[in-house]
């Protein structure tokens, strides 16, 4: 599946070679950097929030309200530009293991945010308040933190190889 | 110095994504941290929470992440410094990031003598100074490598 053509045509089609031929493709790489950091600093406070480390004057829900439409702003911004630069490689990062480490990370950050949902359902309807926070509830932002660390190395570790 | 970071970059495993990717981390701390005290000095974001507060909470992880920043990218100026100082995009980051520097100190001493409360017009063009300023350092930092598309190579 990973050597199938679809991705060699993907390079091929009008968007891929407007982005790799141009001042587009910098563009891109330095958009998605930049929303990225932000994704992931704004995502540290809410993940530092609920691992009890820091802002623990205020209930989760306070801090979610403000940050968490900044973090899917910026990760919005990250999704285009980075399918952007994708399509002009799309073959080579495919195979490239570090672009597969980034893809399993991303989705197990997923899964630990489903899982981040199901369990705050389930608690008392307040946990966002608790001092200290539920365990389930230190561990899924521990795990956030380290999971989109994680992503993050993979990212940068993708230019090293090819 | 140059001889030691060379020896580094090349031999350690892995060594040149793992500092490029503490460089990364530093940098959502400081973006993050930076970019969310201007909006919020704006008006723009964190409306729930309090000036004084978040600034005193805020702050330190601006500071903290500069010693982080400069650890983990130094040792590549070291190892190439003639990639780095004939190179224009470069001198446009360090001239950036002069001057995000000088802002947020600015911001930091309006913020110690309690200014930031009232959020005056000389504050709010100062977070927005410091938001393009910091913007502008991020971005012209990945674009030392694509120098190219900027400036023709002669």
């Amino acid at each position: 599946m990973l050597q199938h053509e679809f991705w060699l045509n993907l390079e091929y089609t009008w968007l891929a070679e407007q982005i790799g031929a141009t001042w587009l493709f910098p563009l891109f790489n330095s958009l998605h950097v930049l929303s990225i950091t932000l994704m992931l600093g704004s995502l540290l406070m809410l993940d530092l929030r609920l691992a009890g480390v820091a802002a623990n004057v205020y209930p989760y829900r306070t801090l979610s309200r403000d940050f968490l439409p900044w973090v899917w702003l910026a990760f919005a911004i990250a999704v285009v530009t980075g399918l952007g630069l994708f399509i002009t490689r799309a073959s080579a990062h495919v195979l490239n293991p570090a672009f597969q480490w980034k893809m399993l990370l991303m989705l197990a950050a997923g899964l630990n945010m489903l899982l981040f949902h199901l369990r705050g359902k389930r608690l008392a309807e307040h946990w966002d308040r608790s001092r200290p926070m539920p365990w389930s509830m230190r561990i899924t932002g521990m795990a956030s933190l380290l999971l989109w660390a994680g992503v993050m190395l993979g990212g940068r570790w993708m230019g090293h190889i090819i | 110095m140059t001889e030691l970071s060379i020896q580094l970059l090349s031999t350690v495993p892995g060594l040149p994504p793992v500092l490029q990717t503490v460089h990364l981390l530093g940098l959502a701390m400081l973006m993050a941290s930076a970019v969310m005290m201007d909006l919020r000095l704006l008006s723009l974001a964190g409306r729930g929470q309090q000036v004084q507060e978040m600034l005193q909470r805020l702050f330190p992880w601006v500071f903290w992440a500069l010693p982080i920043m400069l650890v983990s990218g130094l040792p590549f100026l070291l190892a190439r410094p003639q990639r780095y100082l004939n190179n224009p995009v470069f001198a446009y980051k360090a001239a950036f990031l002069c001057l995000a520097l000088i802002v947020t100190f600015l911001l930091w001493l309006g913020f110690r003598r309690g200014v930031t409360q009232q959020r005056g017009w000389p504050i709010k063009a100062l977070a927005l100074v410091s938001l393009v300023a910091w913007v502008m350092t991020a971005m012209s930092g990945r674009w030392i490598a694509y120098a190219d598309y900027l400036f023709w190579p002669g």
